[in-house]
């Protein structure tokens, strides 16, 4: 891997084209979801209820995702909204909603990862069980138990490496391959401009490529979060 | 990796379709091996972070906005404490009555100490009963004595 392209900032233009095109920039203060948010800033509580039931689904599948357990997923689900509603006062309409709650949500996880050992709680999690009776169902035992410990290994792996990196460098990458959102929806989202967007993550997935190598290099004993 | 790659790096990495089939970055990619091991490292990374993906449809249990409301209950109710507790002129109220409960405490314990030995003495004497010794008279005197004393 080149040192120099990490540090070097892209190119203004690709393949002579402007690399970031002068499309007009998506105003977050005016949208139907910035009159919602302003509801709440002012205390109405049928748009926070609104805003939960818009978001409920997409939190606890974020929850759900990184911690696989839906006990915790409800309960940080709870967590993110309360913590939404003491402070969408603060909400400043820099990036979008979604983009504001997915950060709390995401943050949410890694304190509660924190405070548990990430190993433990994979082990335990609804992830091994729900895991193990679908392929119990389908395949003969012996194929099963490497495939799923497998899985299990890379999912903590993922964690780790992401507990390793910045906040704002992992919340990019996650909603980059989680969530599936394309640089110009990413760039819309957080009020960056699409070239930005691109170096970000370049820049993420390199930390994280890093941060394997240190792992790997790591002693066994020192491997929990 | 070379810039003409890491340009196009998002959109080679998506799976929509096989690098060979995008255009001239393949030839690229086939000739340089440092541009190939890399793109095969974040294409790699990628598919692990795809494993944080939640199944389709999840949804929280029925109730979920009443405990919501609840939780925000039970964290207004805390905050209006921690406001109490945490703020400073709140610690330097509880350091203010801190010592002055010091003073006062140490005030009293003396002032009892004092006053104790006064009433012990108090005490001592008034338990002293005369004797009820020699004539009847004497004895009846004593006896009236000792009542008066009680």
């Amino acid at each position: 891997m080149s040192g120099l392209s990490a540090t070097l900032p892209f190119p203004a233009t690709v393949d002579g084209a402007p690399a970031a095109q002068a499309k007009p920039k998506l105003d977050h203060r005016i949208s139907e979801e910035a009159a919602l948010v302003r509801r709440v800033q002012a205390q109405d509580e049928i748009a926070f209820r609104e805003i939960v039931d818009r978001y409920q689904a997409k939190v606890f599948s974020i929850i759900y995702g990184i911690l696989r357990n839906r006990n915790d997923a409800e309960d940080i689900a709870q967590q993110v909204f309360a913590k939404i509603y003491f402070s969408i006062k603060n909400f400043d309409f820099r990036s979008s909603l979604l983009t504001w709650i997915y950060k709390i949500t995401v943050n949410e996880c890694y304190d509660y990862l924190r405070k548990k050992r990430v190993r433990k709680l994979v082990y335990e999690s609804e992830f091994t069980a729900d895991e193990s009776l679908r392929l119990e169902n389908s395949e003969p035992a012996t194929d099963q138990a490497p495939a799923v410990d497998q899985r299990l290994a890379q999912h903590d792996l993922i964690l780790k490496l992401l507990s390793k990196v910045s906040e704002e460098d992992r919340n990019l990458l996650l909603l980059k391959e989680v969530e599936g959102h394309s640089v110009e929806e990413l760039a819309g989202m957080t009020g960056m401009n699409e070239n930005t967007i691109k170096v970000k993550l370049f820049r993420a997935r390199q930390k994280l490529v890093k941060a394997a190598e240190r792992l790997s290099r790591a002693p066994l004993a020192g491997r929990n979060i | 990796m070379h810039g003409f790659i890491r340009n196009r790096l998002e959109d080679l990495l998506s799976a929509e379709r096989p690098i060979a089939e995008k255009d001239d970055h393949a030839d690229h990619i086939g000739s340089c091996s440092e541009c190939a091991s890399e793109l095969e490292m974040f294409k790699a990374q990628g598919q692990m972070l795809r494993m944080l993906r939640a199944p389709e449809g999840l949804e929280p249990t029925p109730g979920f906005y009443a405990r919501v409301l609840q939780r925000i209950e039970g964290r207004a109710k805390e905050s209006i404490w921690a406001s109490l507790i945490y703020s400073p002129v709140s610690s330097r109220i509880a350091y203010v009555s801190l010592t002055l409960a010091l003073v006062a405490g140490s005030y009293f314990i003396a002032a009892e100490t004092r006053e104790g030995h006064v009433r012990n003495g108090m005490v001592a004497q008034a338990h002293y009963d005369a004797p009820v010794t020699g004539s009847v008279a004497e004895q009846r005197d004593a006896v009236l004595e000792n009542f008066a004393s009680h």
